[in-house]
């Protein structure tokens, strides 16, 4: 789904190549008219949907002054590492994880029906487990990220070696390949462009379960900011920590783009 | 000494897609085998590739039975089958570097770049390649591992006429160089005709060789011959085998 997904938006995007970034400011441009419009006429409570002015000033102020008594670079820097490192941890872990479930019939028989339990559970009824195992500090925060993201890595990495093209398998093969050579020169490189998709989607992930990891005695971050703020029906403040969030995870595909584009351009152009 | 073919079947699960094959093919000669779709072609060449395993029968080779693959066997595909992560250069030496990343021969690789014209395309990913080239390069990457036998499943089949021809004269050419044993599959008369030095023609349900015969055209080929009246009469005895007619 996610390539037809990617499929279109290129397509549309070759078409289109200058009007497409100038759909996405018109659409910006009249979500904020609507939203201002929305708060003048106060058809909600000024508590509930602050206008766009006082947004940014809540922006001003958490990048000046800050809240809760550190500026949100602080929180920034916080939530940053702890999903990079929950990702990576999941990536580290899952690429070779699923390398060997997609191999090793035996691994896969062991390790796949407590991938199918982790999945569905919500990463915040791990906190309590997380919180007696492994304390209150940066560990179950990261942890909680990692296995919340594994599970997307995992099933990724499997589909990528199973949808390796028969042709290229059995060219191999009569070229004289063993086993381990048909795996490592063939069967990994054609894994990559799934590996990839999975990366991508799992950086979601991980920033969607940022905000779980931060319930977990947090007194930084951005998920952090956010419940805080929330609790201090500080909706401004809510907000504007809800767009650094969405930026920063958007920031992070774009970086994981650029890697992909280097180490695998001969994806979508066989 | 030759391929041995012996009283070869294949069935797939209940359903027979070969019948009782047996041919030997002396050393040095370029074999086509002509057949209708389904009828086997690509079982028997998978077969001889060591890629599939005979349900009755055997193969050999210099004696030897053919249990799998072997880089003395080398197949070109329907499609080429490249790498898209290695460029033109390194998907020729692909069959070579899995003997050893140490001692590949770059010298005669690009050698056989410079023979099948591709020459300043060295570093290019298959991608940036059209499909002729694609197949060149296939065919290239088989030369190199100095093949016993040359296994070509529908080479050509996917290339547009034009292209189809050129790398017809190219096969010919290079076969009066290396004089390598060439199996070649195809459903193209024509083709089938003008390539071999003996043609096989198969018919269906089940795969059964229905005609084998001496293809006796000079060389250097060339399409006029395509008229003359041995080229005629073999044609004839083809379309009437392909049409399903008794013969
Ligand atoms: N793996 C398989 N499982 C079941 N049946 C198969 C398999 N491979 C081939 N067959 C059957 O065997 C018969 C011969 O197939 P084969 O691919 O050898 O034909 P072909 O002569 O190469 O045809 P084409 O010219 O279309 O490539 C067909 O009826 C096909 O359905
Ligand atoms: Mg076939």
């Amino acid at each position: 789904m996610a390539k037809t997904e990617r499929e279109s938006v290129f397509a549309l995007g070759a078409r289109l190549p200058h009007a497409s970034g100038l759909t996405t400011i018109i659409v910006l441009a009249v979500a904020l008219a609507l939203w201002e419009a929305a708060s003048l006429l106060r058809l909600f409570p000024p508590v509930a949907l602050p206008s766009p002015g006082a947004v940014w000033q809540a922006f001003v102020i958490l990048f000046t002054i800050g809240y809760g008594g550190h500026t949100i670079w602080l929180d920034i820097g916080a939530s940053a590492l702890r999903v990079a490192i929950g990702f990576l941890g999941a990536v580290a872990i899952g690429v070779p994880l699923g390398l060997m479930m997609a191999r090793v019939d035996l691994v896969f028989r062991i390790i796949d029906p407590f991938l199918q339990f982790i999945r569905p559970v919500p990463p915040l009824a791990y906190i309590p487990l997380l919180v007696v195992w492994f304390g209150i500090g940066e560990l179950p925060k990261v942890l909680l990220i990692l296995v919340g993201t594994i599970p997307v890595i995992i099933i990724g990495t499997i589909s990528g070696v199973k949808a390796t093209p028969p042709l290229r398998l059995a060219v191999a093969r009569t070229l004289g390949a063993t086993p381990r050579q048909i795996f490592n020169l063939v069967v990994l490189p054609s894994a990559l462009p799934e590996i990839f998709t999975a990366m991508r989607v799992g950086i979601g992930v991980a920033w969607s379960c940022l905000v779980a990891a931060e319930l977990i005695a947090a007194d930084q971050g951005l998920g952090w900011l956010v419940q805080y703020a929330g609790q201090a029906l500080q909706v401004a403040v809510v907000i504007a920590g809800i767009i650094v969030i969405g930026s920063l995870g958007y920031a992070m595909e774009l970086v994981i783009r650029l890697v992909e584009a280097r180490i695998v351009p001969w994806r979508g152009r066989e | 000494m030759p391929i041995e073919i012996a009283r070869v079947t294949k069935s797939f699960k209940d359903v027979r897609a070969l019948d009782e094959i047996s041919l030997t093919v002396e050393d040095g000669s370029f074999v086509t085998i002509l057949g209708g779709s389904g009828c086997g072609k690509s079982t028997l060449l998978n077969m001889l590739a060591g890629l599939e395993a005979p349900s009755t029968g055997r193969i050999t080779l210099d004696g030897q039975e053919i249990t799998g693959p072997g880089p003395e066997r080398v197949v070109v595909f329907q499609k080429a089958g490249l790498y898209p992560w290695l460029s033109l250069r390194d998907n020729i030496a692909f069959g070579l570097r899995l003997r050893g990343r140490s001692n590949i021969p770059w010298r005669e690789v690009d050698r056989v770049i410079e023979l099948i014209g591709l020459k300043g395309f060295e570093n290019h990913r298959p991608y940036e390649l059209s499909g002729g080239m694609q197949q060149r390069v296939a065919i290239a990457r088989a030369l190199v591992m100095h093949p016993r036998v040359l296994l070509m499943d529908e080479p050509f089949g996917a290339l547009d006429a034009q292209t189809r021809e050129t790398m017809q004269a190219f096969l010919t050419e290079l076969w009066e160089r290396i004089r390598a044993t060439v199996i070649f599959v195809t459903h193209d008369i024509d083709e089938a005709i003008m390539l071999g030095t003996r043609l096989v023609v198969m018919g269906a349900r089940p795969g059964r060789v229905c005609l084998d015969a001496p293809v006796k055209l000079g060389r250097p080929r060339g399409w006029d011959m395509t008229a003359s009246p041995e080229f005629l009469e073999l044609k004839r005895a083809a379309r009437r085998i392909l049409a399903g007619q008794p013969h």
